[in-house]
């Protein structure tokens, strides 16, 4: 892992699997309160989580099972206020940052949600490539507003 | 991940109760147990979801791609019994107002 441990609170790699999707979603589900976001909140980024994870599965490795993607947590609380940080590092190789675009919901479609879904969602929405290592890193933010207490 | 739905015969279609939280583990299955109800061409489909307590996109996919042929062949099809978090993907990915969302299944068979 690339990440100081002190600095990010939980750590985890996972195969590139969509049986362990549930098991992210638990992590965020419990990590959410502990960042000070609401019950909703914290249903919203897991939601989010599990988007951004599914499409690097999907699109990035294209289904193949034996690939990681690296998620590290951290609570934050800065002059945007308190919330919680995410990010998520894959390794793919085919995939460019212009690529990764919404797509406009007044045509129905099955597909092509997950990325609107994460602009919907999230405070802060940022793809790099990695400055590591081959692949694209997602810094995803949400801060708790006090409205939806 | 889901279970199998449980599929049951209505006088003018069919129920598909699906049960448990469906993600991208689980759309695929879910995928081809719809499809082979929407061959049969039901007048009427309903996708009774109480015992989904969560969804993402690609279960919501999942059931864009199930309306899209029952419309285009000029049948109903209805989703009921939505729990708190599968109703907030609908509206985040504003199908709320294009799927006919009903509180009971009963509901969705009168309508």
């Amino acid at each position: 892992m690339i990440f100081d441990a002190n600095e990010y609170h939980v750590q985890m790699r996972v195969i590139s699997q969509p049986q362990y999707l549930c098991v992210i979603r638990s992590v965020i589900n419990v990590i959410g309160g502990k960042c000070g976001l609401s019950s909703t909140e914290t249903d919203h980024v897991v939601l989010a989580v599990d988007e951004a994870v599914t499409n690097v599965i999907r699109h990035g490795y294209k289904d193949e099972p034996d690939k990681e993607v690296d998620i590290s947590i951290r609570p934050i609380n800065d002059k945007d206020g308190q919330g919680i940080e995410i990010i998520l590092d894959d390794q793919c190789a085919d995939i460019k940052i212009e690529q990764i675009q919404k797509r406009d919901l007044s045509e129905l479609k099955p597909g092509g949600l997950g990325i609107h879904i994460l602009y919907r969602i999230m405070d802060h929405v940022q793809y790099d490539q990695r400055p590591d290592a081959q692949g694209i890193r997602l810094t995803l933010r949400k801060f708790h507003k006090q409205q939806q207490d | 991940m889901s279970n199998a739905p449980t599929i049951t015969a209505l006088p003018d279609g069919v129920l598909i109760a699906i049960a448990g939280d469906i993600d991208y583990s689980c759309t695929t299955a879910l995928r081809g147990s719809i499809r082979e109800e929407l061959d049969k061409k039901p007048q009427r489909m309903i996708i009774d979801l109480q015992n989904v307590p969560y969804m993402d996109s690609s279960g919501v996919a999942v059931l864009v791609e199930a309306l899209q042929a029952q419309t285009k062949g000029k049948r109903k099809l209805a989703v009921c019994c939505l729990q708190d978090k599968v109703k907030g993907i609908f509206e985040i990915a504003r199908l709320d107002m294009v799927f006919k969302i009903f509180n009971s299944v009963d509901e969705a068979k009168e309508a």
